[in-house]
């Protein structure tokens, strides 16, 4: 039996990377209707399955922005999720919760909340496989000049109050899964719309990958891989030649093999304080 | 055997203007034995301050007797929004999502839900 396991890697990994950015100000909402979309799934099967799931959603604070440009004091946010699926045979349990709520959010909260718990095993005669992928990524970009229609450039001369003269930034979170055996968890949240300007922007991406104890077997096996990134630039109160501030993360992993623990977590917030 | 469900709701309203799509869909595609239940729930007429809202769900189980209902579902959910503030001319928030499942095999269970309601404050 040994000499059927040709490799065995025992991987327990833990990370977790929490990253303070800048000052993202959100837009707030439209107040014109503010959508609540929840969905939820909930499957047991033996054979085949795929699934598709995509939610975008656009906001500006101000009536939408002209070829790049950004007027006196507009913000505008972007929060792209997307969900893959599928399986060739074997057996599946799944419960799936996507929660939309596109209005202006307190702290805590958020405007996309993605949770899924998938339970997989492979038929052994077919030697089938579960492949999955899930991304969350985030824009949030501003303008706090007094210069209308100013280039989506942080390169500002002045500022309003005390916020930063203006600002782009790209946040992601991703995984994706290619199991026979094991349970996959991901969590993929984000705030991109606020209720005032205090509210600062915000995206979580969580994944945990354990072995199905049912089977018998005390490890998942297959092949997982995160990649988390945040990017950000800034533009100082006075400063219109430099850039005042740059920030990159990136960080991507692979795990392959007998995986008998894999947790790996991602959170970033624009930690905005106004005075 | 093919059983469509389909269901679509379409508001327009003014101050400020916006402009909803939603769908929903399941088929049964060779279905053997099997017991469903769908709910659907639309509420497309109301005063001011009550919002527009759809409910749907719809459950894959087997009859009494068997382990599993054999065949195939698709379900497609699908929706646009584009929403305006004030009297803009473009639009301030645009929303679209897509949640397309099929399963096939030996179905113990399945439901699909979701729900779409306006959160409005007149």
């Amino acid at each position: 039996m040994n000499n059927k396991i040709t490799a065995l890697f025992a991987i327990c990994l833990l990370l977790i990377f929490i990253s303070a950015t800048s000052a993202d100000i959100l837009p707030n909402g439209t107040n014109t209707t503010n959508r609540q979309i929840p969905s939820e799934t909930y499957l047991e099967v033996i054979g085949t399955m795929s699934s598709h799931q995509v939610y975008q959603l656009e906001s500006n604070s101000h009536g939408g922005h002209e070829g790049g440009f950004l007027y006196d004091g507009e913000r505008i946010s972007s929060v792209v999720y997307k969900n893959d699926m599928t399986t060739n045979g074997g057996y599946l349990a799944q419960s799936k919760g996507l929660k939309i709520d596109e209005g202006p959010q307190q702290k805590g909260a958020f405007n996309v909340d993605s949770k899924i718990v998938s339970t997989y095993l492979t038929d052994p005669e077919k030697g089938s496989k579960m492949v999955s992928s899930d991304s969350i990524e985030m824009f949030n970009s501003g303008n706090y000049s007094r210069a209308n229609l100013s280039v989506r450039n942080p390169l500002v001369a002045d500022i309003i109050g005390d916020y930063v003269g203006g600002f782009n930034s790209h946040y992601k979170g991703a995984s994706a899964v290619e199991m026979t055996s094991g349970q996959v968890a991901t969590m993929a949240r984000a705030r991109s719309v606020g209720t005032d300007n205090t509210i600062p922007a915000e995206l979580r991406y969580l994944i945990g990958i354990h072995p199905d104890l049912s089977s018998g077997m005390p490890y998942a096996a297959g092949t997982a891989s995160t990649e988390f990134a945040m990017t950000n630039e800034e533009g100082a109160p006075t400063n219109t030649t430099d850039l005042a501030s740059t920030k990159e993360i990136k960080d991507a992993t692979t795990v392959k093999g007998q995986i008998f623990t894999f947790g790996k977590s991602f959170t970033v917030t624009s930690g905005l304080s106004p005075t | 055997m093919s059983i469509p469900v389909l269901i679509s709701a379409d508001s327009w309203s003014v101050s400020p203007a916006f402009d909803d799509h939603v769908s929903g869909a399941t088929n049964l595609v060779n279905m053997q034995s099997f017991a469903m239940e769908s709910k659907l729930k639309i509420r497309a007429v109301g005063g001011d301050g009550v919002p527009a809202g759809v409910e749907y769900m719809v459950s894959i189980a087997p009859i009494n007797g068997t382990d599993a209902a054999i065949g195939t579902v698709r379900t497609d959910f699908r929706g646009s929004i584009l929403e305006a503030r004030g009297t803009s001319e473009n639009e301030s928030a645009k929303n679209e999502w897509r949640d397309h499942a099929m399963i096939s095999g030996a179905i113990v269970n399945f439901m699909k839900s979701f729900a779409y309601t306006s959160g409005i404050t007149v």
